[in-house]
């Protein structure tokens, strides 16, 4: 039986490589694909919470320090891990919290549409406040939506493909 | 006192959060917190041998459009060289600038605010304010320097404007980056007295101190002229794709110094 930590772990190492070294590479629609957000997506649930931000804290930093950002990933992964919680039960709402511990429960035994919600609200949280520091101009507002618009639409069908190979109903 | 103790304990997660959040916060607001720190030695070292292994990869993959902008350098220089040959005089400006090769580490173009860093420094001599071109363009300006890296902050951030001018007209403006195109910039205050057309070349001017003149930046691709403005707003379409760069020249003035005592003796005066 493997712990959680070594999958936490696990899943640090490789979706941290695969997006600084294939992602951070790869431009569609003038705009970088970014699935580095899966980390925080998939990140379980009944694990404690100072270690859970504390984590994403270095996660933000290390994904931060490779593409030259200065902090604003770690600023805007640290909100969007604060409103988690309030999204899954929003997006998941008829699922029992303490029952169901695992976030891979959640997305397989749900609906499209719920996972879309979950994933799309999380994404975009995070893209607009990461446009909106890293701009930070009330003046070029239209950049921020826009720049958030299409990278965040870019990330949720991307991130869709990933979790359709990972995560699926085993019916055999 | 232990009221005090068990808030501080029910609420541990909260203020942990806090704190991390003003952490990543002082981050953004000094951006230059990789030079400052030790943190930045132990991430410059990870960011080279990481990079070093995909680059071999992406060094392949390049490798038909570096012989090709290399072939069309080569006519470049070859050109000049047939003109030198006839007029001597015509170098004796580019004598005051000396250039040196190095490898772009990592760049960006997804932000409003792009840096990039590449691999020489101090010990080679890599000093501020020096100019990062290549053969069809201005590349950025360097802002921080260690010994064996430096930071430099590229034209693709909406901070810096550099001095440039259309070639056929000599009219100059301040190029600028309106932050949604990596391959269109905005040329502004250009009067409106100049004749300005499509597909005129930009090169850059000769008012500062970093690049030398008359580096190609790239050609008009549209001009605006508002109802109230004496001022063209002109995007100029670049040359070089930044996107796609792996290796720059390092361009450094010898008379920078000289240049800016005078400067600065000017404005005192």
């Amino acid at each position: 039986m493997r712990s959680i930590s070594s999958i936490v772990f696990f899943r640090f190492i490789i979706i941290f490589l695969a997006q600084i070294i294939v992602f951070n590479n790869i431009l569609i629609f003038g705009v970088s694909a970014d699935i580095y957000i899966v980390f925080l997506l998939i990140f379980p649930q009944n694990i404690n919470k100072s270690l859970y931000y504390f984590l994403i804290f270095l996660y933000g930093i290390f994904l931060d320090s490779f593409s030259n950002s200065f902090g604003i990933i770690t600023f805007s992964l640290l909100i969007s891990a604060y409103l988690r919680p309030y999204i899954l039960d929003f997006s998941f709402g008829n699922f029992d919290m303490r029952k169901v511990g695992k976030v891979r429960d959640y997305l397989i035994n749900t609906t499209i549409y719920q996972k879309l919600t979950y994933i799309s609200l999380v994404i975009f949280s995070h893209n607009f406040i990461l446009y909106s520091i890293e701009i930070f101009s009330i003046y070029k507002l239209d950049l921020v939506f826009r720049n958030a618009t299409i990278s965040s639409l870019v990330s949720i069908t991307l991130i869709l493909i990933f979790m359709s190979l990972f995560y699926y109903k085993n019916e055999r | 006192m232990q009221s005090f103790i068990n808030f501080f304990i029910e609420k541990i997660d909260k203020i942990v959060f806090l704190i991390l959040l003003i952490i990543s916060f002082s981050f953004i607001i000094n951006r230059n917190f990789f030079q400052n720190s030790k943190f930045n030695f132990f991430t410059n070292n990870i960011i080279t041998s990481i990079n070093n292994q995909t680059k071999q990869i992406n060094y392949y993959l390049n490798l038909k459009t570096d012989n090709t902008r290399l072939i069309s350098e080569n006519l470049v220089l070859k050109m000049q060289l047939s003109s030198v040959t006839k007029d001597s005089n015509s170098n004796f400006k580019s004598g005051n600038y000396n250039y040196n090769v190095a490898d772009i580490i990592s760049n960006s173009i997804k932000y409003s605010r792009n840096y990039l860093i590449i691999n020489k420094g101090s010990n080679d001599s890599v000093k501020l304010d020096d100019g990062l071109v290549t053969s069809s363009g201005i590349i950025g300006i360097i802002s921080k320097v260690s010994p064996k890296y430096s930071t430099a902050i590229s034209i693709l951030n909406s901070d810096i404007k550099i001095n440039s001018k259309i070639k056929r007209t000599n009219h100059f403006g301040s190029l600028q980056w309106n932050g949604k195109d990596h391959k269109i910039m905005t040329l502004y205050d250009v009067p409106k007295s100049a004749n300005i057309k499509i597909n005129d070349s930009v090169v850059s001017g000769g008012m500062s101190f970093v690049f030398q003149e008359g580096i190609p930046i790239g050609k008009v691709k549209s001009i605006e002229l508002r109802e109230d403005s004496n001022y063209y707003v002109i995007n100029v379409e670049l040359f070089e794709d930044l996107s796609s760069l792996s290796s720059v020249y390092i361009t450094s003035n010898h008379n920078k110094n000289e240049l800016e005592n005078l400067k600065i003796d000017n404005e005192i005066n």
